[in-house]
């Protein structure tokens, strides 16, 4: 009997929803008929409003962190490559970079996707372009290296010297991001991002050359620093 | 003079949905019940409609196990939200 009860409260309540959904979908539609210009306007002028605050919200996230990613691979580096027998193999721990992208894919996989944009997708694109040069180069670099071992590569047919070649990858990387962040601050409209991403281009570019070696890394870290995690806490606390 | 406006996105809901859409590549749909606080329910009406004028795709796919619709403005959408806009000013002068 009780049963019986409780079935007939929940099918009341079932059909009180389905009632007031009902109702809530025909004030709706009433509201549609008495939707003004000016209340048009006003919906189209808010809703875009609140979508472009919704998607840059969080924006710093991704800079912070690639640029303490950046920071620590490159501290790291440089003391290997100065303090241990790895030398110049230690740069092989920019792999890791691969790893945090892996695992900033796997946490961000079961977190609600925000859209896709023309300015994140056209920021995304200046990065992973960046990003594809950069390690295609370091490939060939390494292949090279291995190809020097064994075979000497000349630069001129004229000379009988045969004269190797000093390529500064460190400042070219530096110029790419420099490049890449002054790009993203252009199209967010962020002076923050623009003059950090120059400043980080140009004077780390300069200092890589001038400390040659394992100081190359405490320049890029600092570049790392400048360029990607100063801009992010100034977007940070722009957002707050 | 003024323009006939579009009755299709003369509706709160339906214009609310078409702002979300015109401005990215693609929402999902909780993502566009999140920004127009309407119920699943009534969500679901208006997009079938955009859908069945052909003024946005709907795309059922799956992103991990979980089911997902995907929502994007199409150019006929598009078109029509701008054809919409240039009636509004018409009122609004």
């Amino acid at each position: 009997m009780a049963k019986t009860h409780q079935s007939q409260a929940t099918g009341l309540r079932a059909s009180n929803t389905t009632i007031s959904q009902t109702v809530k979908t025909r004030v709706m539609e009433t509201k549609n008929e008495e939707l003004t210009a000016q209340r048009s306007l006003e919906i189209i002028s808010q809703t875009l409003e609140e979508s472009r605050r919704r998607i840059t919200q969080g924006s710093w996230k991704g800079m912070m962190l690639w640029g303490v990613s950046v920071m620590i691979i490159a501290l790291v580096v440089g003391h290997l490559w100065k303090n241990s027998s790895m030398g110049t193999g230690a740069n092989g721990l920019w792999g890791l970079l691969g790893v945090v992208h892996i695992i900033k894919t796997r946490y961000l996989q079961n977190k609600p996707k925000l859209p896709v944009t023309f300015v994140s997708k056209t920021i995304g694109q200046v990065w992973s372009s960046m990003g594809i040069i950069g390690g295609s180069l370091g490939f060939v670099l390494i292949f090279i290296s291995f190809l020097n071992n064994t075979i000497a590569i000349p630069i001129s047919h004229i000379s009988p010297n045969i004269i190797y070649v000093y390529f500064p990858i460190t400042s070219i990387m530096i110029l790419f991001m420099g490049i890449a962040g002054m790009t993203t601050g252009m199209i967010l409209h962020s002076r923050a991002i623009t003059v950090c991403c120059y400043v980080a281009g140009i004077l780390g570019c300069a200092l890589a050359l001038l400390f040659r070696g394992p100081y190359e890394m405490v320049v890029l870290a600092g570049v790392a620093f400048v360029g990607l995690v100063l801009p992010a806490l100034i977007i940070k606390q722009k957002e707050v | 003079m003024f323009k006939p406006l579009n009755p299709l996105l003369h509706s709160e809901l339906r214009l609310a949905v078409m702002s979300i859409l015109i401005g990215i590549d693609e929402a999902d749909f909780p993502y566009i019940k999140e920004q127009t606080g309407a119920t699943s329910g009534n969500l679901s009406v208006q997009i079938d409609k955009l859908y069945s004028v052909g003024y946005i795709d709907v795309e059922k796919t799956f992103r991990g196990k979980r089911p997902a619709t995907i929502c994007r403005i199409t150019d006929k959408g598009s078109q029509a939200f701008e054809e919409y806009i240039d009636a509004l000013r018409s009122y609004i002068k």
